[in-house]
């Protein structure tokens, strides 16, 4: 093999190298599943009677799919919780009515995909995250 | 070549090996020059048009380190959300100044600020924010910056001053620009925002 030859070999093989390692990184373009954002959203202290909205509740998740968010209480005797859509953003409206503890899940999915099992479809994957909220009597109001 | 003309030589092919390292617009005797700026003091921004931000900075000595000169910030930073609920808290951060490769002039001054707050629009309720001001330079008397914002970004209160919504949000503001002092632009947008959103709880 001339020397010639023999760099135009290694230079095809690199190319098919580099060919078969653009392939593997394929996966850059899987879809990816929902996931928490760095949005905060700590334990709640609320007042019986006192219901509080989070407007925007989808910055508590990021994904490229456009989510579905739904949100459930550990004890709806203590706080119910209630998720509504309005102009393509979420409101989660915690509404406590009884003292004491309870967990509130938030639930963010994606949509289902075609179900070829095209990894750049969503598949219907969810995220949780929960929020502890104590509820509280509500304090007396001071004399004006 | 004798001694003399030796050092004349070497200065000259210095000077034209410094100019060859560094930016043309160093030596355009139209670009001003700059010093680093002592960022001590008061400055303020809006983002989104509602959210008023106002650093204190105090800043300490200028280290140089690898041609670099840098200081630390110390400082507080307070703000205005609308509802308005108002939060404040210390504040890091450092600027840097990278200077001319005759070290004369400043070719730039970043800034970069951190604050990590907690904001209670009740004595009961506490919302984490992050404002993080990135990659901010130093131009004409004014910080032109970048800003991630993480938390709540507006509150809203019912006809008797008792909490109702929270609307959280994180984005990044890629206009925000400081400048020195409390402006009346600040002032303004904060009584816009006091008037027209709390007057429950402001009444």
């Amino acid at each position: 093999m001339t020397k010639t030859r023999h760099y135009t070999f290694m230079a095809l093989a690199g190319l098919t190298l580099a060919g078969c390692i653009y392939e593997d990184n394929g996966l850059v373009f899987t879809n990816q599943a929902p996931q928490v954002s760095s949005v905060e959203l700590p334990d709640q202290v609320l007042t019986v009677g006192r219901p509080l909205t989070i407007s925007r509740a989808e910055n508590l998740f990021w994904d490229d799919d456009p989510l579905t968010l739904t949100a459930t209480s550990s004890d709806s005797t203590v706080v119910a919780v209630s998720m509504a859509l309005g102009e393509g953003s979420y409101s989660l409206t915690f509404d406590p009515r009884s003292p004491g503890m309870a967990t509130v899940s938030i639930i963010a999915t994606e949509p289902e995909g075609d179900g070829s099992g095209d990894e750049q479809q969503p598949q219907g994957r969810s995220v949780t995250r929960t929020v502890g909220v104590t509820v509280v009597e509500s304090a007396p109001r001071r004399a004006p | 070549m004798n001694g003399r003309t030796a050092l004349i030589a070497g200065v000259a092919f210095a000077l034209q090996g410094c100019k060859s390292l560094t930016d043309d617009e160093c030596y355009d005797p139209d670009f001003p020059e700059i010093v680093p700026s002592d960022l001590t003091g008061i400055w303020t921004g809006v983002t989104r048009d509602a959210i008023s931000i106002r650093y204190e900075l105090r800043q300490g000595r200028w280290l140089t380190d690898a041609g670099r000169d840098e200081a630390r910030f110390t400082g507080t930073v307070l703000i205005t959300i609308p509802g308005p609920v108002e939060a404040s808290d210390s504040l890091s951060g450092w600027t840097l100044a990278i200077p001319n490769c005759d070290e004369s002039r400043i070719l730039r001054q970043s800034v970069r600020v951190f604050a990590h707050l907690t904001v209670k629009p009740t004595d009961q309720l506490e919302f984490p924010l992050h404002i993080d001001m990135l990659y901010g330079h130093v131009e004409d008397g004014e910080i032109d910056a970048g800003l991630i914002y993480n938390g709540p970004t507006a509150f809203t209160f019912d006809a008797n001053g008792e909490l109702t919504g929270v609307e959280l949000d994180n984005f990044t503001d890629t206009d925000f620009r400081l400048t020195r002092g409390d402006q009346s632009a600040y002032r303004t947008r904060i009584s816009t925002a006091r008037d027209g959103v709390a007057a429950a709880k402001y009444p």
